[in-house]
């Protein structure tokens, strides 16, 4: 890679660096990336696993059956009661984070009054969690999707995997439809191991699609969080002269009132907002909104500390 | 037009071509039609929303665009209709919405100006729809009675309340405008009286109609004014009071005020100069008239004339009567809204000489032993005697002279001017006659000498007397025999008409008269000096009596005071002048005003003759004989009530037949009008409601208060839908919301007053807004999760 003269991956390298600023790492430093249920990993870690081993963690007894190992015979328990329970203690493991970016022509968006389009904003939140969580020792990897799944690095625990994530999410520009159901439902079949899905879209699509396709993989029992990325204008419509409005996935233009419809456009938004809520919660899924005028030093560690302060939250029935 | 619903309610319109900008109220649909707005283009990522929020509220976006554009049309149509100055006539509803009996009282003008005609109906007319349109909406129980501002004749038509509208509407159908001034203060001093006649339960209603005359409402008289004031208010305290005014806009009109002779007394054959006086009454642009001279009922001359706005003009017209007789002139105007004062008329009896009759005291062997031989000579300087002691001296004058005694033989009826020269006295009955000469318009020089009986002429001819004297002989002032003490005259810069002709001749006379002896007069308040000496004591004094002139020269007519007739050339032209200015008025008697009556003494025999009217209509003398003061026997009719020539027809024995022409008081002719904040502080000082507003259609009764007028509520109506289509063109529902305060102020404060009208206002608002926040959709917040909204 050192040896690319390619000027726009030269370009690519130097912006990775620039995903990350150091106000919002002092920011995300004390804290860290919780699950929400207990996962499998590769190597010994911090995080709860579906494994039960022999660390020091009591978890639960269970019956005897033949061909168990009799060292954990709890004979206390055989003085009591006279039948035979075995002492089963939970396993640590490190997991796996999948971060999904969409990179539909619709995360190119940027109104007026944001700082940065909404792919640009999700480039920099996934930057930022994936170096929250590559300091936990966990794994993260990154997939992007843009009416299919696009580009897949795979998950690493090595610190410097931080830079070839940044790259490729620099490296994606955006083009096409969202498709995000099918490329859900893609994903779910492709991760063979529970692990951590965090989606960083503005989910502009068919909304039940993407509800299957993120049941689908909560089913798998992937910790799926959803940071849906808005423009603030999407959100506060503060347009004001009559404007005809381009659909930038295909959708038909729509000449428009602004003062005449903007309440009613924000009806159906905020609508849109709350059923994706809904569905998120009914999933056992977190959601959470990045409006792209917001700092991610201040929406980010208040997602993380909700994660922390509901740590149970989708855990497994 | 009018849009009459009804008894109730009629709209009309001031300007009704203006309602063509109601074509304006198009505008914005042609606009939306023909230029669409190009919009700006911007990518939107959440387009499907938009979408969805259209599809979901089109009918909603469409009705609100509607309601925008029917706001945006209606402040077109009220500028259009506002334009139009609408008049909204409830008198009606007024009157309907209250049950209780109300008995009207009716004061209508009939007066000159409410014969002024705009758009084919006069104000008359407009006064007594108004009229009549009130009794038509009353109710059962309603009594009416009605008075006339007019000048002569009783004001009340009307007297006791009636109840039955139709014999009502018949007595006003039968009343026409007159030709008078009208008399305002007798009228309403009238009106108060009726309203304290008692007429039972119910309320008084005065409905004064009228056009509300500057010159007649506001009159410059402060006396008047005042008295007038006092009326009202007295009227307004008893009653009712409502104020129709008929007027509508101010009219310029044209008028010929003045016509007369310039000529003294007309002689056939001899020029005569006419004048004619055209005054423009308003402001505005010049006016371009014709101006027609008819002669007996024949056109003589036409002319363009301009009249400049507030201006008068002069117009002279010689003309030459071919015989003697009574002749007609007139002048014609060319006309205006006003036709009635666009004519005048003048009657103008030609004479074949003018008739002097000379009376002296004295006869002798010398001809100028008589005092009347110099006035006779300069008269008639190489005349010869026609008939024993008369001589027809000129084309112009006959003169006659008698003897003082034979005055009481003459009849006066001849003569145009009597000259008494040293009469020692006269008698009652030779007082009486000539009273009533000059009082006819006759004139009368007195010329007095050393046969004078002081104390008598005072007596009989002084103001305890006759009256006729310009005043009282004192004194006789001598120059004890030497011409150096002589009195001279002093003629004081020739002010006076009489001495008009020596005015600018150096050399002409007056001034080297030497004057030996005259009697010392005290002139009477009446009287002007014409002439005085260098004592400064009157040498010529002058008055007018009844239509004539009388002219008292206070030294001798011969050469026995002064050295005047014999020694002056200035004697022969003052002379001429005397007797001219004497008889300047000399057919003052001939032509009067409107209401103003006809006159003439006619003799115990004359008892058959009519009157005849310029309509044609007849009145025979019998009726019309009474007697004077003195005990005369004389025709008198106050039924001039028409403009024209009015002809009087005496027979035997007299068989003379005389012209009398009639105008009108062009006092009427200013149309300015008071208007109601004027009226209201400057007369009225009341506040009474005044109905301003007319339109020429049937219904004339309009709406416009002071202080509530219609143009106003207008005006207030558009200024708040602007600020609801400014809101509205914002957002719909604050648009809505500031409609609905500006309803709800309305409404509150017509019922209940401007605080309840803001309170109501406020309400509104305060209502929206809080329906406003409790509908709002602001759940969602940037930083919510799922487990914050959990």
């Amino acid at each position: 890679m050192t040896g690319d003269l390619n000027p726009a991956t030269q370009v690519a390298r130097t912006s990775a660096t620039s995903l990350l600023d150091s106000n919002l790492q002092s920011r995300l430093a004390g804290l860290s990336f919780q699950t929400r249920r207990p996962l499998e990993g590769p190597v010994t870690g911090r995080h709860r696993s579906r494994q039960r081993g022999f660390s020091a963690e009591f978890a639960e007894h269970r019956e005897y059956v033949p061909g168990d190992d009799v060292r954990y015979v709890d004979w206390k328990a055989y003085g009591r009661s006279d039948r035979y329970y075995l002492k089963e203690f939970e396993d640590e493991t490190n997991f796996t984070c999948w971060l999904v970016l969409d990179t539909s022509e619709s995360m190119s968006y940027r109104s007026g009054t944001a700082t940065e389009s909404k792919l640009d904003h999700a480039r920099r939140a996934a930057a930022a969690l994936a170096w929250l969580i590559l300091r936990g020792a966990d794994a993260v990897g990154l997939v992007t999707i843009a009416g299919k799944l696009g580009r897949l690095v795979p998950p690493s625990t090595q610190p410097s995997h931080l830079d070839q994530l940044n790259r490729a999410m620099l490296d994606a520009t955006p083009a096409g439809p969202s498709g995000l159901g099918a490329a859900f439902r893609d994903l779910a079949t492709r991760l063979t191991r529970p692990a951590v899905v965090i989606c960083f879209s503005d989910l502009f699509d068919d909304l039940n699609e993407t509800a299957a396709g993120l049941e689908q993989l909560a089913w798998r029992g992937h910790d799926v969080a959803v940071l849906q990325v808005i423009d603030p204008a999407e959100e506060d419509f503060p347009f004001e002269e009559p404007t005809r409005f381009l659909g930038m996935e295909g959708e038909a233009d729509q000449v428009v009132e602004p003062r005449a419809l903007a309440e009613a456009y924000r009806v159906e938004f905020r609508r849109f907002l709350d059923d994706i809520s809904s569905r998120c919660r009914s999933m056992r899924m977190d959601h959470a909104l990045l409006r792209s005028d917001v700092p991610l030093a201040t929406s980010l560690p208040r997602f993380l500390e909700a994660r922390l302060r509901h740590p149970a939250r989708g855990a497994a029935p | 037009m009018t849009i009459d619903t009804g008894s109730l309610l009629a709209l009309g319109f001031g300007s009704p071509w203006l309602l063509l900008g109601a074509a304006l109220a198009a505008i914005p649909a042609i606009l939306h039609l023909l230029f669409r707005r190009e919009h700006r283009a911007e990518p939107f990522a959440a387009n499907r929303f938009l979408a969805e929020a259209t599809r979901k509220h089109s009918r909603r976006l469409r009705f609100q665009h509607w309601v925008l554009l029917i706001v945006r049309t209606t402040i077109l149509l009220l500028v259009a209709i506002a334009l139009a100055r609408p008049v909204l006539d409830i008198s009606d509803a007024d009157i309907s919405n209250d049950r209780t009996n109300v008995h009207h009282l009716f004061i209508l003008d009939a007066t000159l100006s409410m014969r002024h005609s705009d758009r084919g109906q006069r104000r008359f007319d407009r006064g007594r729809t108004i009229l009549q349109r009130t009794v038509e909406a009353s109710h059962d129980g309603d009594t009416f009675r009605l008075l006339v501002i007019r000048g002569a004749g009783p004001p009340v038509v009307i007297a006791q309340a009636a109840g039955r509208r139709p014999d009502v509407l018949a007595e006003l159908d039968r009343l026409e405008p007159t030709w008078e001034t009208g008399r305002e203060v007798e009228t309403l001093q009238a009106a108060l009286a009726l309203l304290n006649t008692p007429t039972g339960s119910g309320r008084n209603r005065v409905s004064l109609v009228t056009d509300l005359q500057r010159s007649t409402w506001t009159p410059v008289d402060p006396g008047l004014r005042d008295r007038l004031r006092r009326a009202l208010s007295s009227i307004r305290a008893r009653s009712e009071l409502v104020i129709y005014d008929v007027g509508g806009p101010a009219a310029s009109n044209a008028a010929v005020v003045g016509l007369a002779s310039e000529t003294p007394v007309a002689i056939a054959g001899e020029p005569v100069t006419l004048r004619a006086t055209v005054s423009h009454f308003g402001t505005g642009d010049p006016l371009q008239r014709q101006v027609e001279w008819h002669v007996d009922d024949r056109l003589v001359s036409r002319r363009g004339l301009v009249l400049v706005a507030g201006g008068t003009t002069t117009l002279d017209w010689t003309h030459r009567f071919a015989r003697a007789g009574e002749h007609h002139i007139e002048v014609r105007l060319s006309g205006d809204g006003l036709p009635d004062d666009d004519h005048r008329h003048l009657a103008l009896p030609v004479r074949d000489r003018l008739q002097v009759l000379l009376v002296g005291n004295r006869t002798g062997s010398r001809p100028d032993d008589a005092s009347t031989f110099y006035v006779d000579a300069a008269l008639d300087p190489g005349g010869l005697s026609s008939e024993p002691n008369s001589r027809a001296h000129s084309s112009q004058i006959v003169t006659t002279s008698i003897h003082g005694r034979r005055l009481v033989d003459n009849d006066l009826e001849r003569p145009d001017c009597v000259v008494l020269c040293d009469v020692p006295r006269l008698d009652r009955l030779e007082v009486s006659r000539l009273a009533r000469f000059v009082a006819g318009g006759g004139g009368l020089v007195i010329g007095l000498g050393s046969s004078i009986d002081t104390e008598a002429w005072n007596r009989l001819l002084g103001e305890q007397g006759a009256n006729l004297l310009p005043g009282r002989l004192g004194n006789l002032v001598a120059a004890d025999g030497s011409t150096q003490a002589a009195a001279v005259f002093d003629p004081a810069g020739y002010a006076h008409p009489l001495l008009s002709v020596f005015r600018g001749l150096d050399d002409n006379g007056l001034a080297t008269t030497v004057t030996l002896k005259y009697l010392r007069a005290q002139p009477h308040q009446a009287s002007r000096v014409a002439l005085a000496f260098d004592s400064g004591d009157p040498a010529i004094l002058c008055r007018r009596f009844g239509h004539g002139h009388v002219v008292l020269v206070t030294t001798s007519l011969d050469a026995r005071w002064t050295t005047w007739p014999v020694l002056s050339t200035s004697f022969p032209p003052m002379v001429h002048e005397l007797v001219r200015f004497a008889t300047s008025s000399r057919w003052a008697a001939r032509n009067h005003l409107v209401g103003q009556p006809i006159t003439r003494p006619v003799g115990s025999s004359t008892t058959t003759g009519i009157l005849l009217a310029p309509d044609g209509s007849q009145l025979p003398i019998q009726d019309l004989l009474s007697k004077n003061s003195a005990g005369g026997r004389r025709v008198l009719s106050n039924q001039t009530l028409m403009p024209g020539i009015y002809r009087l027809s005496l027979e035997r024995p007299s068989a003379t037949t005389e012209s009398y022409g009639i105008n009108v008081d062009t006092s009427e002719s200013d149309l300015a009008a008071t208007g109601g904040p004027t009226l209201r502080t400057g007369l009225l000082g009341i506040d009474s409601p005044i109905y301003t507003r007319w339109h020429n259609a049937d219904a004339p009764v309009l709406f416009d208060q002071p202080g509530r007028p219609l143009g106003r509520i207008l005006l207030g109506v558009l200024l708040g839908l602007l600020l609801v289509e400014a809101t509205m063109a914002w957002r719909f529902l604050p648009g809505v919301t500031t409609l609905g305060m500006l309803l709800a102020t309305v409404i509150a404060g017509w019922w209940a007053g401007a605080m309840a009208g803001a309170a109501a206002g406020l309400a509104v608002a305060a209502a929206t807004a809080l329906w406003t926040r409790r509908n709002r959709y602001g759940r969602h917040r940037w930083w919510s999760t799922a487990g914050d909204t959990a």
